[in-house]
């Protein structure tokens, strides 16, 4: 008889007639450990611990697409600027394209007072130049080098 | 109870419930099998559907690539513009925005609500417009109307070379000229945007799917033509037209060693107005004409060239000559002479040259003919360029030899003659014309458009005499009126009439005439050659008075510009070169008489034909 049995209290049945023996069914009762609270507490921790972790990547996911919107934002600003400097930059470029035509140069000229010379005049070099011979008696010393010398110092009028 | 009711019951409950289970399963299966159908056999169908729902493609309009000329100056250029469309079935006020968008768009009101009363989902309301306006039209908001870009064409020089241009139209297709020709390298490669949007609004989605493909740039094509050249071209070209009181003319300035066309000049009159202005098409490479006595050039070439003669050589010329029953006269009487190659080609005898081209024959003058350009193409590869007309040899029938030596016999297209006339500048080499150098892809890789290689066509010493010849027919001969002071100039002048359009030359008293001068300068070392082409001249039609002037002034404006320096001293009033000395401060003129020596090396830095940076 286990321990628990034996502290129940006793049962008044009225007497029966026995007509055959009970058999035994109930299994033999014994004294189960209480559960430990250590592992139940630990159970709550990292059940904790998993919530807390879900819900700061839940945020690091939201704040990272927050960023990222926040990226695309500004990217459209800069693609938006990119395309206003492109489109200023075409209108200049047709700007100068217009003031470089000849027809805007002839115009300016024309405005500026300026004219077609009626004549043309060549300022050629001079053979016999004697600030020329003076200069360098080496080119002096062929007629021929100081003729075809038309950019040597001296020979020719600017 | 009895138990056969309570049996039979639980027999039809049995039977429910399995046909219950049944219908279930044939449900999952369904179910499983239409997921399978959605995922793996028709999901791209699916992706696709859903795609279309959320994402947005638009395309990018690629630039069309500018035209410019040897200097970098832009001729043709696309700008940034806007096109203003609606989708009528989104209108939601077709009255108000007609009212709001008619002023803006310069168009009438009722066209707007015709636009939108339309069925389509796309009609254009403007297209090209500037920014400003485009600006305003998006600060309107009007449902349904949108706006996109799609870049112009503008010419900022104005009419400036539009013949050789040409157009494109307003899709952005060539049409004509360089843009024709080369459309399929300034039309560029279009991008395009895909982006995820809403389905309401249909605005972006910031994070959602963006895909940007960007467009390509069309290449841009750097001509020969110098932009400044050509401008004072058309000015020149556009007085002396309205001085002779010509149909119109044309006029073609190039390099000759290299074959580069630096302005290209094509004019007509306007019949009701009286002004001269651009004509429609470039007629001196599209418009053939009978050359007249320029085409003796071969005939004599030929001569010299197969050793029939020498520039001395005495050939006796009487004043009129019968070939196959057709009588050719010169143009003034003279009698029976003994005149030279060289006079035969210096005062244009037809006589003199028909007994040159029979002494010849019909095979080596068109293998001649053949050699110089004519009857082929110039190289220019120019849309619609002519070949002209020179007739196989067999079919040359009776006089026909008299008409082809004198040039009346042939059709031949201004740049025809350029480039035959370039043959005896070049010292005897044919160098086809070029028109565009190269052009430059998006990414600035220069690419060199490739070009016919020159070819001999006569011996050098051939070329000399010839060109000394040509040289006389500006000092003494028919051509005196083109020359260039301070230049040696050679050239040859050609009248011939004017084929009418009943096919004939007219009678005499009705006749029409076509001018011509080509010729080149400085003649020892030639740096540019010239034709002038002038349509029915009304006060003198002769080549040497209505076409050799407008030559002169153009090819001296072309020395200058080329930085070509002269080969004599410049004449003033005494007749006198003038030289300048430094030796007899303050710098004072000071007149010699003496040979000028004047080295072109150092001079001239530029050669011509090659691109200066400014």
């Amino acid at each position: 008889m286990s321990p628990l049995t034996a502290l129940a209290p006793a049962r008044r049945t009225a007497p029966r007639p026995r007509t055959e023996p009970r058999p035994e069914t109930r299994p033999p009762l014994r004294l189960v450990e209480p559960p430990e609270r250590r592992s139940r507490l630990r159970f709550g921790v990292v059940g904790t611990v998993l919530a807390l972790t879900m819900a700061i990547g839940i945020f690091a996911l939201a704040a990272a697409h927050t960023l990222v919107v926040q990226a695309q934002f500004e990217l459209d600003r800069v693609d938006q600027r990119v395309a206003e400097r492109q489109g200023d930059l075409e209108a200049l470029r047709l700007e100068v394209a217009r003031l470089e035509s000849p027809a805007a140069i002839t115009a300016a000229a024309g405005e500026l007072g300026l004219v077609t010379p009626p004549d043309r005049v060549h300022l050629e070099p001079v053979l016999s130049s004697p600030v020329a011979a003076d200069t360098d008696a080496a080119n002096a010393s062929s007629d021929e080098h100081a003729a075809s010398a038309g950019s040597r110092p001296g020979s020719t009028a600017r | 109870m009895s138990p056969a009711p309570r049996s039979g019951l639980a027999r039809s409950r049995r039977r429910r419930l399995w046909g219950l289970l049944l219908a279930l399963c044939l449900l999952f299966v369904g179910v499983v099998a239409r997921v399978a159908d959605l995922q793996m056999v028709t999901q791209e169908r699916y992706i696709a559907y859903g795609q279309a729902q959320r994402v947005r493609s638009e395309v990018l309009p690629a630039s069309r690539g500018s035209v410019l000329d040897r200097y970098g100056t832009e001729l043709v250029l696309s700008v940034p513009a806007t096109t203003v469309w609606a989708d009528p079935q989104r209108v939601t006020d077709p009255a108000t925005a007609a009212s709001a968008l008619a002023p803006l768009l310069d168009v009438d009101e009722p066209w707007l609500r015709d636009r939108f009363s339309r069925t389509t989902r796309f009609e254009y309301l403007g297209r090209q417009i500037d920014e400003d306006t485009a600006t305003q039209i998006a600060t309107l908001g009007l449902d349904g109307v949108h706006l996109r870009a799609e870049p112009t064409r503008v010419h900022p020089s104005g009419g400036l070379a539009r013949t050789v241009l040409g157009s494109a139209d307003i899709d952005g297709h060539g049409v004509s000229g360089i843009e024709l020709q080369f459309d399929e390298l300034l039309t560029g490669t279009p991008g395009q945007v895909m982006f995820e949007r809403s389905l309401n609004g249909g605005v972006a989605i910031p994070v959602g799917e963006h895909q940007v493909e960007p467009p390509e740039r069309g290449h841009d094509v750097l001509l020969t033509v110098d932009a400044s050249l050509q401008h004072l071209a058309e000015e020149v070209l556009a007085e002396w037209v309205d001085e002779v009181g010509a149909e119109g003319a044309s006029m073609i300035v190039s390099v000759p060693g290299t074959g580069e066309v630096l302005a290209m000049v094509n004019l007509d009159t306007d019949s009701a107005t009286g002004e001269v202005g651009p004509a429609g098409y470039n007629q001196g490479v599209v418009d053939t004409f009978a050359p007249g006595s320029v085409l003796k050039l071969v005939t004599v070439a030929a001569s010299l060239e197969e050793g029939y003669s020498s520039p001395l050589r005495q050939v006796q010329v009487p004043d009129q000559i019968e070939v196959a029953g057709s009588l050719f006269n010169d143009h003034t009487p003279h009698p029976t002479e003994d005149w030279s190659v060289s006079r035969i080609l210096v005062d244009s005898s037809n006589v003199g040259t028909i007994k040159l081209g029979q002494e010849l024959g019909p095979e080596t003058l068109h293998h001649y003919l053949e050699s110089f350009g004519f009857g082929g193409p110039t190289g220019l590869g120019f849309p619609g360029e002519s070949s002209g007309l020179l007739r196989p040899v067999d079919d040359w029938h009776g006089s026909d030899i008299g008409g082809v030596v004198i040039g009346t016999g042939v059709s031949v297209t201004a740049a025809q003659v350029l480039a035959a006339y370039n043959v005896v500048a070049n010292d005897g080499v044919y160098v086809p014309l070029r028109l565009v150098d190269a052009h430059v892809d998006g990414a600035g890789v220069r690419h060199q458009v490739p070009h016919v290689e020159p070819r001999r066509v006569v011996s050098e010493r051939t070329s000399g005499q010839l060109s000394a010849m040509l040289s006389e027919v500006v000092s003494d001969g028919t051509g005196g009126r083109a020359s260039v002071p301070g230049y040696d100039v050679a050239g040859k002048t050609g009248t011939a009439w004017k084929r009418l359009e009943d096919g004939s030359f007219g009678e005499e008293g009705n006749r029409q005439y076509m001018a011509t001068f080509v010729g080149f300068a400085p003649a020892a070392d030639p740096r540019v050659s010239v034709i002038v082409v002038v349509d029915q001249p009304r006060l003198n039609y002769s080549g040497g008075a209505a076409a050799a002037p407008a030559f002169s002034r153009v090819t001296e404006h072309a020395l200058r510009l080329l930085d070509v320096p002269p080969h004599r001293g410049t004449d003033d009033d005494d007749g006198e070169p003038i030289l300048v000395s430094v030796s007899n401060p303050p710098a004072e003129h000071t007149r010699v008489r003496a040979p000028v020596v004047i080295d072109p090396d150092a001079g001239d830095t530029a050669l011509a034909g090659e691109p200066r940076d400014r």
